[in-house]
């Protein structure tokens, strides 16, 4: 048996493991009850020890040839809800989410549903790969997501929840000068064109009011 | 049993571990097990479980207490003899079937949340998980009251030299667990 037989549903089970107050054998026999399916109650010292031995694989992560996903295509939308699904908990325990986004086909419920009964490697890469795209994304555009006064200071102070929560909303409030109605236009719109554009908004200064004829020659 | 005079007064330690209840043995376990404590602070107050006050060792030479402390450690019991099965107020345990003893796998999730809790009376508390009450269904064994109330019984009723060699294999198998994480 090999992570090739085990769902993307089960490996969140196994994640969710993690978090539990168990003991380190405990934590052994409920891996191996899930992903094997057998009933590991009556199990002898020995009988552990050797599955134990035929499940070490389980302590090393899963590995795939499969291609990543075009990260750098996702909407704007698409990066937000993202967003949601990678800080509302550890990122694992929402692969299935997670990666419905990244494999859009369609509906996003029976995209979920489909996904967590595949073999989990290729999207524990996706997962993983997403993970280190954001990273990328969040350090490259920092400067947007920090409020004017926040620039301003050489160590800015850490934004309040609120702010941190809204702060990709905030991006969209902006572009659609508050109007809701174009806000779907706005969502659907490729995430790096956004961000770009913002950047580029802010570095010339294009948003802020122009005080005399003068100023603009 | 080790007699001595300290003072004028006569003492004797147990050097069997079937002249030590479970309960004393319970403390000894504890007092071994506090990092804090040194050497010899830790023997004098297994001593004073036997009866043997504090004071009576403040004109006590470091070479005598040594020495005392060697012969204490040469305590008989067989490791290798594992006793399968004891009966407590008319109410027989069994540990294991058969010639051999084997580890149940629950057993050990068991022993190692009371290892982790930091139980008191850890020996008793090992043997009450692994002595099962031959009435008692599965369920019923591992209901954490039940053991608890076992291990009350035992350390009021057994020998430290039924724990011992119980108490040996768990440290084995902790090892042989620490070595292939």
């Amino acid at each position: 048996m090999t992570w090739d037989d085990v769902s993307v549903e089960e490996f969140i089970e196994l994640t969710e493991l993690q978090q539990e107050d168990l003991t380190p054998t405990e934590r052994q026999l409920e891996s191996i009850a899930i992903i094997s399916g057998e009933d590991t109650d009556d199990l002898t010292e020995v009988e552990l020890d050797e599955l134990i031995k035929e499940y070490s694989w389980i302590n090393i992560n899963p590995k795939s040839d499969a291609n990543l996903p075009r990260f750098e295509k996702l909407s704007l939308g698409s990066i937000i809800s993202l967003e949601k699904f990678v800080t509302e908990k550890a990122p694992l325990l929402n692969m299935d989410k997670v990666c419905a986004l990244l494999y859009e086909r369609g509906d996003f419920q029976t995209d979920v549903e489909y996904i967590r009964n595949q073999p989990v490697p290729e999207y524990y890469k996706a997962t993983e790969g997403y993970l280190t795209y954001r990273k990328k994304l969040l350090d490259n555009y920092d400067d947007l997501f920090l409020n004017d006064s926040e620039e301003e200071e050489e160590e800015p102070e850490p934004q309040d929840t609120v702010q941190t929560r809204w702060a990709w909303m905030r991006l969209v409030y902006d572009l659609c000068d508050g109007d809701i109605t174009k806000a779907n236009a706005v969502l659907d719109l490729p995430h790096l064109m956004v961000l770009n554009w913002l950047t580029m908004v802010k570095d010339l200064k294009l948003n802020q009011p122009v005080r005399s004829v003068s100023d603009t020659f | 049993m080790i007699e001595l005079t300290l003072n004028g007064s006569d003492y004797a330690l147990p050097n069997d571990a079937k002249e030590v209840r479970l309960a004393d043995f319970n403390k000894i376990y504890k007092i071994s097990q506090q990092k804090e404590v040194g050497y010899f602070e830790k023997y004098l107050k297994i001593f004073e479980l036997f009866g043997i006050p504090y004071h009576e060792w403040d004109e006590v030479s470091e070479e005598k207490i040594i020495e005392l402390i060697e012969e204490f450690n040469k305590v008989k019991v067989d490791g290798s003899i594992l006793c399968n099965q004891v009966t407590v107020n008319d109410r027989t345990y069994t540990a294991f079937d058969g010639d051999e003893f084997v580890f149940k796998a629950r057993d050990l999730v068991e022993i190692e949340r009371a290892a982790l809790k930091q139980v008191d009376n850890f020996p008793a508390y090992i043997l009450a998980i692994l002595f099962k009450d031959d009435n008692l269904t599965k369920i019923e064994h591992y209901i954490e009251s039940h053991i608890k109330h076992k291990a009350s019984l035992f350390a009021e009723n057994l020998t430290a030299d039924i724990a011992i060699p119980y108490l040996s294999l768990v440290a084995k198998r902790t090892l042989k667990s620490i070595q292939s994480a």
